[in-house]
Protein backbone atom coordinates (compact mmCIF):
# COMPACT_ATOMS: atom_id res chain seq x y z
CA UNK A 1 0.00 0.00 0.00
CA UNK A 2 1.46 3.49 -0.90
CA UNK A 3 1.77 5.81 1.88
CA UNK A 4 -0.57 8.59 0.73
CA UNK A 5 -3.56 6.02 0.48
CA UNK A 6 -2.84 4.37 4.27
CA UNK A 7 -2.67 8.23 5.42
CA UNK A 8 -5.97 8.77 3.68
CA UNK A 9 -7.75 5.74 5.12
CA UNK A 10 -6.50 6.55 8.61
CA UNK A 11 -7.47 9.87 8.59
CA UNK A 12 -11.13 8.82 7.22
CA UNK A 13 -11.27 6.19 10.38
CA UNK A 14 -10.07 8.39 13.06
CA UNK A 15 -12.52 11.00 11.39
CA UNK A 16 -15.19 8.73 11.91
CA UNK A 17 -14.44 7.86 15.50
CA UNK A 18 -14.37 10.77 16.44
CA UNK A 19 -17.75 11.76 14.70
CA UNK A 20 -19.61 8.51 16.35
CA UNK A 21 -17.77 10.25 20.15
CA UNK A 22 -19.13 13.55 19.60
CA UNK A 23 -22.85 12.36 18.65
CA UNK A 24 -23.01 10.30 21.68
CA UNK A 25 -21.62 12.94 24.06
CA UNK A 26 -24.26 15.09 22.73
CA UNK A 27 -27.09 12.10 22.81
CA UNK A 28 -26.21 12.55 26.53
CA UNK A 29 -25.88 16.47 27.22
CA UNK A 30 -29.81 16.57 25.42
CA UNK A 31 -30.68 13.67 27.47
CA UNK A 32 -30.05 14.96 30.32
CA UNK A 33 -31.14 18.83 29.18
CA UNK A 34 -34.63 16.78 29.02
CA UNK A 35 -34.38 15.23 32.72
CA UNK A 36 -32.84 18.94 33.83
CA UNK A 37 -36.23 20.34 32.51
CA UNK A 38 -38.53 17.58 33.59
CA UNK A 39 -37.72 17.51 37.27
CA UNK A 40 -37.79 21.51 37.05
CA UNK A 41 -40.93 21.52 35.76
CA UNK A 42 -42.08 19.27 38.27
CA UNK A 43 -40.47 20.96 40.75
CA UNK A 44 -42.64 24.24 39.62
CA UNK A 45 -45.86 22.72 39.64
CA UNK A 46 -44.83 21.31 43.20
CA UNK A 47 -44.37 25.08 44.08
CA UNK A 48 -47.77 25.83 43.13
CA UNK A 49 -49.64 23.43 44.45
CA UNK A 50 -48.22 23.92 47.61
CA UNK A 51 -48.27 27.90 47.31
CA UNK A 52 -51.56 27.46 46.76
CA UNK A 53 -52.38 25.36 50.01
CA UNK A 54 -50.17 27.94 51.64
CA UNK A 55 -47.28 25.73 52.05
CA UNK A 56 -45.82 24.82 55.41
CA UNK A 57 -47.92 26.84 56.89
CA UNK A 58 -51.21 25.57 55.57
CA UNK A 59 -50.00 21.82 56.31
CA UNK A 60 -50.09 23.05 60.21
CA UNK A 61 -53.71 24.77 60.04
CA UNK A 62 -55.07 21.10 58.01
CA UNK A 63 -53.30 19.31 60.73
CA UNK A 64 -54.99 21.70 63.54
CA UNK A 65 -58.38 21.85 61.98
CA UNK A 66 -57.95 17.59 60.90
CA UNK A 67 -57.83 17.23 64.91
CA UNK A 68 -60.77 19.54 65.17
CA UNK A 69 -62.79 17.79 62.95
CA UNK A 70 -61.94 14.60 64.53
CA UNK A 71 -62.70 15.78 68.24
CA UNK A 72 -66.21 16.87 67.20
CA UNK A 73 -66.92 13.86 65.05
CA UNK A 74 -66.39 10.72 67.86
CA UNK A 75 -68.83 12.25 70.23
CA UNK A 76 -71.40 12.57 67.70
CA UNK A 77 -70.71 9.17 66.05
CA UNK A 78 -71.66 8.22 69.31
CA UNK A 79 -74.39 9.78 70.00
CA UNK A 80 -76.07 8.54 66.72
CA UNK A 81 -76.22 4.82 66.76
CA UNK A 82 -77.36 4.35 70.28
CA UNK A 83 -79.87 7.28 69.41
CA UNK A 84 -81.03 5.51 66.28
CA UNK A 85 -81.29 1.89 68.06
CA UNK A 86 -83.43 3.37 70.77
CA UNK A 87 -86.00 5.02 67.95
CA UNK A 88 -86.07 2.17 65.81
CA UNK A 89 -87.08 0.13 69.54
CA UNK A 90 -89.61 2.87 70.08
CA UNK A 91 -90.84 2.87 67.02
CA UNK A 92 -91.84 -1.11 66.79
CA UNK A 93 -92.85 -0.55 70.21
CA UNK A 94 -95.35 1.87 68.94
CA UNK A 95 -96.30 -0.31 65.67
CA UNK A 96 -97.55 -3.17 68.01
CA UNK A 97 -99.86 -1.04 70.15
CA UNK A 98 -101.05 1.59 67.57
CA UNK A 99 -103.49 -1.35 66.03
CA UNK A 100 -105.10 -2.10 69.50
CA UNK A 101 -105.45 1.76 70.07
CA UNK A 102 -107.20 1.98 66.81
CA UNK A 103 -109.30 -0.70 67.60
CA UNK A 104 -110.02 0.11 71.50
CA UNK A 105 -110.66 3.93 70.15
CA UNK A 106 -112.95 2.58 67.44
CA UNK A 107 -115.12 0.19 70.03
CA UNK A 108 -115.65 3.53 72.50
CA UNK A 109 -118.96 4.27 73.07
CA UNK A 110 -120.86 6.95 71.40
CA UNK B 1 -0.42 16.39 7.57
CA UNK B 2 0.31 20.12 9.51
CA UNK B 3 -3.76 20.50 8.66
CA UNK B 4 -4.77 17.03 10.33
CA UNK B 5 -2.91 17.67 13.57
CA UNK B 6 -4.55 21.37 13.75
CA UNK B 7 -8.00 19.72 12.84
CA UNK B 8 -7.27 16.71 15.85
CA UNK B 9 -6.26 19.22 18.17
CA UNK B 10 -9.39 20.88 17.48
CA UNK B 11 -11.40 18.15 18.13
CA UNK B 12 -9.58 17.06 21.16
CA UNK B 13 -10.24 20.93 22.65
CA UNK B 14 -14.07 20.44 21.33
CA UNK B 15 -14.18 17.00 23.53
CA UNK B 16 -13.02 18.11 26.42
CA UNK B 17 -15.49 21.32 26.27
CA UNK B 18 -18.48 18.70 25.65
CA UNK B 19 -17.28 16.37 28.71
CA UNK B 20 -16.98 19.56 31.02
CA UNK B 21 -20.17 20.72 29.87
CA UNK B 22 -21.54 16.81 30.36
CA UNK B 23 -19.88 17.21 33.99
CA UNK B 24 -21.73 20.08 35.02
CA UNK B 25 -25.08 19.14 33.73
CA UNK B 26 -24.97 15.95 35.30
CA UNK B 27 -24.10 18.04 39.08
CA UNK B 28 -27.20 20.13 37.66
CA UNK B 29 -29.78 17.65 36.71
CA UNK B 30 -28.85 15.80 40.31
CA UNK B 31 -29.29 19.47 42.04
CA UNK B 32 -33.07 19.70 40.28
CA UNK B 33 -33.40 15.85 41.05
CA UNK B 34 -32.85 16.21 44.39
CA UNK B 35 -35.14 19.95 44.57
CA UNK B 36 -38.09 17.78 42.75
CA UNK B 37 -37.70 14.70 45.15
CA UNK B 38 -37.82 17.55 48.41
CA UNK B 39 -41.07 19.33 46.82
CA UNK B 40 -42.66 15.89 46.29
CA UNK B 41 -41.98 14.95 49.53
CA UNK B 42 -43.36 17.91 50.93
CA UNK B 43 -46.18 17.69 48.80
CA UNK B 44 -47.21 14.35 49.48
CA UNK B 45 -47.47 15.20 53.14
CA UNK B 46 -49.61 18.18 52.72
CA UNK B 47 -51.93 16.41 50.06
CA UNK B 48 -52.27 13.32 52.78
CA UNK B 49 -53.12 16.01 55.14
CA UNK B 50 -55.63 17.72 52.87
CA UNK B 51 -57.04 13.90 52.20
CA UNK B 52 -57.55 13.04 55.78
CA UNK B 53 -59.17 16.47 56.58
CA UNK B 54 -61.47 15.84 53.17
CA UNK B 55 -62.81 12.33 54.62
CA UNK B 56 -63.20 13.81 58.12
CA UNK B 57 -65.32 16.27 56.40
CA UNK B 58 -67.46 13.87 54.56
CA UNK B 59 -67.93 11.76 57.65
CA UNK B 60 -68.71 14.45 59.58
CA UNK B 61 -71.30 15.63 56.60
CA UNK B 62 -72.68 12.05 56.81
CA UNK B 63 -73.24 11.94 60.48
CA UNK B 64 -74.90 15.41 60.47
CA UNK B 65 -77.17 14.10 57.34
CA UNK B 66 -77.54 10.70 59.63
CA UNK B 67 -78.29 13.32 62.64
CA UNK B 68 -80.83 15.42 60.69
CA UNK B 69 -82.91 12.26 59.62
CA UNK B 70 -83.08 10.80 63.10
CA UNK B 71 -84.63 14.42 64.10
CA UNK B 72 -87.02 14.01 61.80
CA UNK B 73 -88.02 11.00 62.95
CA UNK B 74 -88.07 11.20 66.61
CA UNK B 75 -90.26 14.78 65.45
CA UNK B 76 -93.08 12.45 63.60
CA UNK B 77 -92.77 9.54 66.07
CA UNK B 78 -93.07 11.82 68.94
CA UNK B 79 -96.35 14.02 67.69
CA UNK B 80 -97.55 10.21 66.12
CA UNK B 81 -97.34 8.95 69.77
CA UNK B 82 -98.74 11.81 71.70
CA UNK B 83 -101.59 12.25 69.35
CA UNK B 84 -102.31 8.18 69.62
CA UNK B 85 -101.88 8.52 73.31
CA UNK B 86 -103.56 11.80 73.67
CA UNK B 87 -106.83 10.32 71.68
CA UNK B 88 -106.46 7.02 73.95
CA UNK B 89 -106.46 8.90 77.34
CA UNK B 90 -109.50 10.44 76.70
CA UNK B 91 -111.20 7.31 74.70
CA UNK B 92 -110.35 5.01 77.76
CA UNK B 93 -111.83 8.30 80.50
CA UNK B 94 -114.93 8.17 78.77
CA UNK B 95 -115.46 4.51 78.33
CA UNK B 96 -114.42 4.54 82.02
CA UNK B 97 -116.99 7.70 82.80
CA UNK B 98 -119.94 5.88 80.82
CA UNK B 99 -119.57 2.69 82.15
CA UNK B 100 -120.13 3.97 85.77
CA UNK B 101 -123.43 2.96 87.58
CA UNK B 102 -123.74 0.07 85.07
CA UNK B 103 -125.51 -2.90 86.53
CA UNK B 104 -124.19 -6.37 86.01
CA UNK B 105 -127.12 -9.05 87.39
CA UNK B 106 -124.36 -11.82 88.06
CA UNK B 107 -120.27 -11.30 87.88
CA UNK B 108 -119.13 -14.65 88.30
CA UNK B 109 -115.36 -14.52 89.44
CA UNK B 110 -112.88 -17.14 89.25
CA UNK B 111 -111.59 -18.95 93.03
CA UNK B 112 -114.57 -16.87 94.19
CA UNK B 113 -118.90 -16.61 95.02
CA UNK B 114 -120.34 -14.18 91.93
CA UNK B 115 -120.91 -11.02 92.66
CA UNK B 116 -125.36 -10.37 92.44
CA UNK B 117 -126.52 -6.87 91.48
CA UNK B 118 -122.79 -5.58 90.83
CA UNK B 119 -122.99 -1.79 89.98
CA UNK B 120 -119.55 0.01 89.27
CA UNK B 121 -118.80 3.03 90.68
CA UNK B 122 -115.03 3.31 90.59
CA UNK B 123 -112.81 2.46 88.11
CA UNK B 124 -108.63 3.20 88.53
CA UNK B 125 -106.27 2.07 86.31
CA UNK B 126 -105.86 -1.25 88.32
CA UNK B 127 -108.99 -1.97 89.52
CA UNK B 128 -112.76 -1.60 89.33
CA UNK B 129 -115.01 -1.22 92.19
CA UNK B 130 -118.50 -2.87 92.39
CA UNK B 131 -121.39 -2.35 94.82
CA UNK B 132 -123.23 -5.54 94.89
CA UNK B 133 -125.81 -7.39 97.06
CA UNK B 134 -123.40 -8.52 99.75
CA UNK B 135 -121.56 -5.37 100.22
CA UNK B 136 -118.16 -3.77 98.11
CA UNK B 137 -116.04 -4.89 96.13
CA UNK B 138 -112.43 -3.82 94.94
CA UNK B 139 -111.20 -6.06 92.76
CA UNK B 140 -107.49 -6.12 90.95
CA UNK B 141 -106.02 -6.68 87.99
CA UNK B 142 -102.61 -7.69 89.58
CA UNK B 143 -104.25 -10.54 92.03
CA UNK B 144 -105.87 -11.90 88.70
CA UNK B 145 -109.57 -11.12 90.97
CA UNK B 146 -111.17 -9.14 87.59
CA UNK B 147 -112.08 -11.24 84.48
CA UNK B 148 -110.04 -10.89 81.20
CA UNK B 149 -113.11 -9.02 79.61
CA UNK B 150 -113.23 -5.99 81.98
CA UNK B 151 -109.31 -5.96 81.99
CA UNK B 152 -109.58 -5.44 77.91
CA UNK B 153 -112.77 -3.25 77.95
CA UNK B 154 -111.44 -0.80 80.37
CA UNK B 155 -108.16 -0.60 79.41
CA UNK B 156 -106.44 -1.95 82.90
CA UNK B 157 -103.25 -2.92 84.36
CA UNK B 158 -99.45 -2.52 83.92
CA UNK B 159 -99.94 -3.98 79.96
CA UNK B 160 -102.69 -1.37 79.07
CA UNK B 161 -102.39 0.59 76.02
CA UNK B 162 -102.64 3.84 77.32
CA UNK B 163 -100.16 3.18 79.88
CA UNK B 164 -97.65 1.62 76.89
CA UNK B 165 -97.69 4.54 74.77
CA UNK B 166 -97.14 6.69 78.05
CA UNK B 167 -93.95 4.46 78.55
CA UNK B 168 -92.88 5.29 74.88
CA UNK B 169 -93.29 9.49 74.98
CA UNK B 170 -91.26 8.57 78.20
CA UNK B 171 -88.70 6.78 76.37
CA UNK B 172 -88.69 9.67 73.78
CA UNK B 173 -88.21 12.28 76.29
CA UNK B 174 -85.09 10.20 77.76
CA UNK B 175 -83.85 10.46 74.36
CA UNK B 176 -83.37 14.33 74.69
Amino acid sequence: MKPPLFFSCLVLCLTSLSCERHAELQREIATLEAKVKHDEAATRQYDKDIAALDGREGLNRIVQQAQIKDEQLRPLEFVNAPRERKLSAIESGFAKLKPAAEAFKAAQPK
Amino acid sequence: MFACVIGGCEYLSKLDKLKADLAELKSQADAARETADLRRQEWAEIKAAKNKLDQLSARMAEVNRQRDLLDTQERKLTSEIKYMADSMTAAVENTRASAIGNVIPELRLEGRPALHNAKIFKITDDSISFLHEDGVANLHVKSDELPREFVEKYDLGPKSIHLGLQHLIGELEGLK
